[in-house]
């Protein structure tokens, strides 16, 4: 949660890109509370479906909530019973998949990046992942059904058990709807162009995050008497009659990262703490790649100490770059695709549908930048 | 043009583009259609958000559709269609685009000031749209679909520009009332953007009617059809009086990106062949000079021309000169085009033509000396004249430097004790053009001598002083035999000598010092003396002036104990110690000066008799520059300083 971090530089900025362009943001909590959801409900996450599924089921026993306590089973019944639930599930699993592979085979836009959208958008993937969590636990309950000796504990993982039976027919009732809505082509447009959008506006705020650290940080360092180390420095230093030693040659070259955030108060404390020598600072800025982070402050004369280095990386926030850097513009790399082929085509009712798609990001950033 | 990849819109435009590839390939009509109104959408958009981001990109679409159509018309007869519609659409696009887009959102902007204040920008880019798209209808010699262009062109109109005057009258209406500045800066933005709007557009007409001709000269169009399109250019189409205004806008350093022209070519290259694009200040000025001689529609407005302007009226002038020894020796290959049957026609209309130019030339030399002459003196070029002077007086003010170096000087801080003033006041006609700010100011090299010259004075002063009380005197006919004499003097009386000075040729010239053991030269070696130090003889130092008084002769002393230099400081001078001041001549001064000669001052540079007005404005544009140092040179010892002299 970098806003609420006040040292961090993002969050600075976004601060104040909320005010100058407010379009482009969602409030911060339902910014956040957005940011989690598409977390949670993410392919990746099938170990958070599994161990959440587990927690229920282990939780049971402590919760007592009057209005559910209605079911009473003995645990005879309940032994009788876990079969059946587990046979339940099992089925309801198939005939959904088999509903299922007849929906998407029916899917208005048979493309990938249809496909894609759709079990994005329909929580396909959580849904199967509760569902085998659940089935695995019952199983698992079947199984403990002589090694769990309290009663009390046996039935009420039968009960919850049961429960979530309960839930999964609900959850694949909202997953049958919101993939059916896959067979309109005009939602699935409709969608696509949202994307679109969404897309266009992560990327402009990251863009103007970017723009706005480039002048927060310059100005940061020139304040702080440092010197911008351009292209002429560069060039004095690896002179063979200047006086100072060509570390830059030495630098042991790092793996490019993307500066994530930058803590500037920590900055200042570190230059401060500097020696009376003149030093140079390397451009930096926020969604930029650099492979100097342990070395964007480094004397006129000499190098950074190794210690030096180690505080330097630790006041930035780095992340990875991603594998496909295009991934950021997937979508738009999508309708670039199908206006070529519609106009190939001469569909010009759908070549409408993505120009007004492509007018909306035209509009956005004549608006924002 | 320059992309950010990074741009959230990066892709969209070749995205589009190769969408309106394929519909024209294809064929297709409505696609071209739907491809034809998202543009518009764009520029609408663009103008209502007062974005030209994507404006100044999308704007070159239409011309370019209009060339790809044409290219493929030429292998697909089946386009008829698209081609028809194309050709007829793209300039009305355009058209509306200026003349309705921009002109409708006025009424639904919220900020009517900051709308206004945009509008010249998207003014320039439409024209500049246009103007590329009637590059390539000329360049395809597309008769047709280039008077349908200028058609729609001439129909161009601003919201106001028939109530041009009422706006003005508007404007003062509204400045005379309180408490409405809103609305005062709104029409004025309305009216710069209506101005901007005219001289896009003629500026857009006159282009390409100077490049037709610009075709012509080499060969790229015959005259009949130069004449066909000419006659579209009618000089209805542009105000005469602001011809004048406009090529001399044309051959400023400004023009150079201006509208395109720079990419304009009249043959297609070679790729990897290196090539020079034609000059749209040659072609701008051949064709206006072609143009007049057709037409004779030249009228002079010399009011409305200001400052650099009016200087390149005399580069204009020979360029036409030029121009028309040119035409004169390819009479027979323009004489249809210059619409002259003769060559003693085109002779009698060019003399006419350099003729008024000539006149405009003069009016303007005496037109800009007026401006020059009220204009008030910078601040801050005074400030770099006499950093300038100073310097140059600081490095070559070699006793002051050497007094500095032994320490023996003082400064006076009593006003009561008088001392000499030695440098100059010079009056510096016609050097007022180096100490303004704006258009009329102008470089004049080698002014920095004036320092040196003060500093060899202040030099030769030192000699002068020293000689004239009682002194020791030696001669010899060569320069060791003069140092070893005079050494040995100065010994005899019980000094010891600290200094050399003598002229710096003898440290490189006489073999007879340069061989001698007893001389260490520092010339290039050691770059921590001072670099006025030629090196030492028998360890004591040798130092070297540029006064003339030294050809000859030699000083030997103890310097400390024989000389003493006093000077008076100021805050305002250099280095506290030169005096520069540049001031301007007042109206008793000029008058004073044109009394003194008026001979001199009743003539003008090209030697013709001017009025005594004028004459006092042509004193104004001089300055008076006062160089001086205040210093006094004392001898403490006569006995404690030699003076050698070369026989």
């Amino acid at each position: 949660m970098p806003f609420l971090n006040t040292n961090s530089l993002r969050a600075q900025i976004t601060k104040e890109l909320r005010i100058k362009h407010e379009s482009l943001f969602d409030n911060p909590y339902k910014e956040f509370y957005n940011q989690c959801l598409e977390k949670f409900f993410s392919k990746q996450q099938w170990w958070l479906i599994g161990l959440l599924t587990i927690f229920i089921f282990w939780i049971s026993r402590f919760i007592n909530i009057d209005f559910l306590n209605f079911i009473t089973l003995k645990k005879e019944s309940a032994v009788g019973i876990v079969d059946q639930r587990t046979s339940n599930v099992a089925t309801i699993i198939s005939m959904t998949i088999a509903v299922i592979g007849f929906l998407i085979s029916n899917i208005a836009v048979k493309e990938s990046f249809a496909y894609r959208l759709l079990f994005e958008r329909s929580r396909l993937y959580t849904v199967i992942y509760f569902i085998l969590s659940t089935i695995a636990c019952l199983i698992c309950i079947s199984a403990l059904r002589e090694t769990i000796k309290d009663d009390f504990i046996y039935v009420r993982l039968i009960i919850t058990g049961t429960y979530c039976v309960v839930l999964i027919l609900f959850l694949i009732g909202l997953l049958f709807r919101r993939i059916i809505r896959f067979t309109n082509s005009k939602e699935i447009q409709e969608m696509f162009h949202n994307e679109m959008i969404k897309e266009a506006k992560t990327n402009l705020k990251a863009i103007l995050i970017s723009q706005a650290s480039v002048t927060k940080i310059t100005t940061f360092f020139e304040e702080s008497g440092l010197t911008d180390y351009s292209l002429s420095a560069a060039m004095d230093r690896l002179n063979p009659f200047s006086s100072g030693p060509s570390e830059i040659d030495k630098k042991n070259q790092l793996t490019p990262m993307i500066v994530d955030d930058i803590y500037l108060p920590d900055i200042d404390v570190y230059i401060k703490q500097l020696t009376n020598k003149e030093y140079y600072y390397r451009n930096l800025s926020l969604e930029k790649s650099v492979d100097y982070y342990d070395d964007f402050i480094f004397p006129k004369e000499g190098a950074n100490l190794k210690k030096n280095k180690r505080k330097l990386s630790k006041l930035l926030n780095l992340k990875k770059i991603p594998k496909k850097h295009s991934d950021k513009y997937k979508v738009r790399t999508y309708f670039e695709q199908k206006l070529e082929e519609f106009s190939n085509e001469n569909k010009y009712k759908s070549m409408e549908g993505v120009l007004d798609t492509y007018l909306e990001v035209l509009v956005l950033e004549m608006k924002n930048i | 043009m320059f992309e950010n990849k990074e741009s959230v819109s990066y892709g969209i435009d070749s995205s589009v583009w190769k969408a309106i590839e394929k519909a024209i390939e294809k064929n297709s009509y409505d696609s071209i259609f739907v491809l034809l109104t998202f543009l518009r959408r764009v520029y609408s958009e663009s103008i209502t958000n007062l974005s030209t981001i994507h404006f100044q990109k999308y704007i070159f679409f239409p011309a370019a559709i209009y060339r790809l159509i044409y290219l493929h018309k030429e292998n697909n007869a089946d386009l008829s269609k698209i081609q028809d519609f194309g050709f007829r659409e793209i300039p009305l696009h355009l058209k509306e685009v200026i003349s309705f887009d921009m002109n409708f959102n006025y009424r639904v902007v919220e900020d009517k000031v900051k709308f206004a204040s945009g509008m010249g920008n998207f003014y320039y880019w439409a024209f500049n749209g246009f103007g590329r798209l009637l590059y390539f209808q000329i360049k395809f010699e597309d008769v047709k679909s280039f008077r349908n262009a200028i058609n729609q062109l001439d129909q161009c109109s601003e919201e106001d520009s028939v109530s041009y005057y009422n706006l003005d009258t508007q404007l003062r209406i509204e400045k005379s009332k309180k408490d409405n500045e809103r609305e005062i800066e709104f029409l004025k933005h309305k009216i710069n953007a209506g101005k901007a709007f005219r001289d896009y557009k003629r500026h857009t007409i006159l282009g390409i009617k100077y490049w037709g001709i610009y075709l012509f000269k080499k060969d790229r169009i015959k005259a009949k059809k130069l004449e066909r399109f000419l006659k579209f250019l009618n000089p209805q189409n542009n105000d005469a009086s602001d011809l004048l205004k406009d090529i001399l806008f044309f051959r400023s350093g400004g023009v150079i990106h201006y509208m395109g022209w720079q990419g304009w070519d009249y043959k297609d290259r070679v790729p990897g062949k290196s090539h020079t694009m034609p000059s749209p200040w040659q072609w701008l000025t051949e064709g206006f000079f072609v143009d007049q001689i057709r037409n004779n529609t030249l009228y002079v407005n010399l009011e409305e021309i200001r400052g650099q302007d009016i200087m390149q009226v005399k580069t204009l002038v020979e360029s036409l000169s030029d121009c028309a020894k040119e035409l004169k020796n390819h009479f027979e290959k323009w004489k249809d085009v210059l619409l002259t049957p003769t060559v003693e026609d085109f002779e009698e209309k060019s003399n006419k033509l350099l003729e008024a130019f000539r006149v405009v030339e003069r009016k303007t030399i005496g037109f800009a000396d007026r401006e020059l002459a009220n204009l008030p003196l910078s601040p801050r070029k005074i400030k770099e004249f006499r950093d300038l002077i100073g310097k140059a007086w600081e490095s070559h003010a070699r006793i002051n430097l050497i007094f500095k170096q032994f320490g023996n000087l003082a400064a006076v801080k009593d006003p009561k004790i008088e001392l000499h003033k030695y440098g100059f006041r010079l009056f510096f006609e016609k050097g007022k053009k180096m100490f303004v700010d704006g258009d009329y100011f102008q470089t004049i090299y080698g002014m920095e001598q004036k320092g040196g010259q003060v500093a060899r004075g202040e030099d030769s002063q030192f000699f002068i002083d020293i000689s004239e009380p009682e002194h020791q005197e030696t001669s010899s006919t060569s320069i060791i035999q003069l140092i070893e004499k005079s050494i040995g003097q100065l010994k005899g009386n019980g000094i010891d000598p600290t200094l050399i000075l003598m002229s710096p040729e003898y440290s490189y010239k006489d073999e007879g010092l340069l061989n001698d053991p007893r001389f260490n030269s520092k010339v290039g070696i050691d770059n921590t003396q001072p670099f006025f130090e030629l090196g030492s003889f028998d360890n004591i130092p040798i130092f070297s002036s540029y006064s003339s008084y030294l050809n000859n002769s030699i000083l030997v002393c103890d310097f400390q104990k024989a000389f003493f230099k006093e000077f008076r400081q100021n805050r305002d001078w250099y280095n506290n110690e030169l005096w520069v001041e540049v001031t301007k001549v007042s109206d008793e001064d000029a008058k004073a000066r044109f009394d003194a000669e008026p001979e001199k001052w009743s003539t003008n540079e090209n030697g013709e008799k001017i009025s005594p007005e004028d004459a006092l404005t042509l004193i104004k544009t001089s300055v008076i520059i006062d160089i001086f140092t205040i210093i006094e040179y004392k001898i403490l010892d006569t006995d404690a300083y030699i003076i050698g002299k070369l026989r």
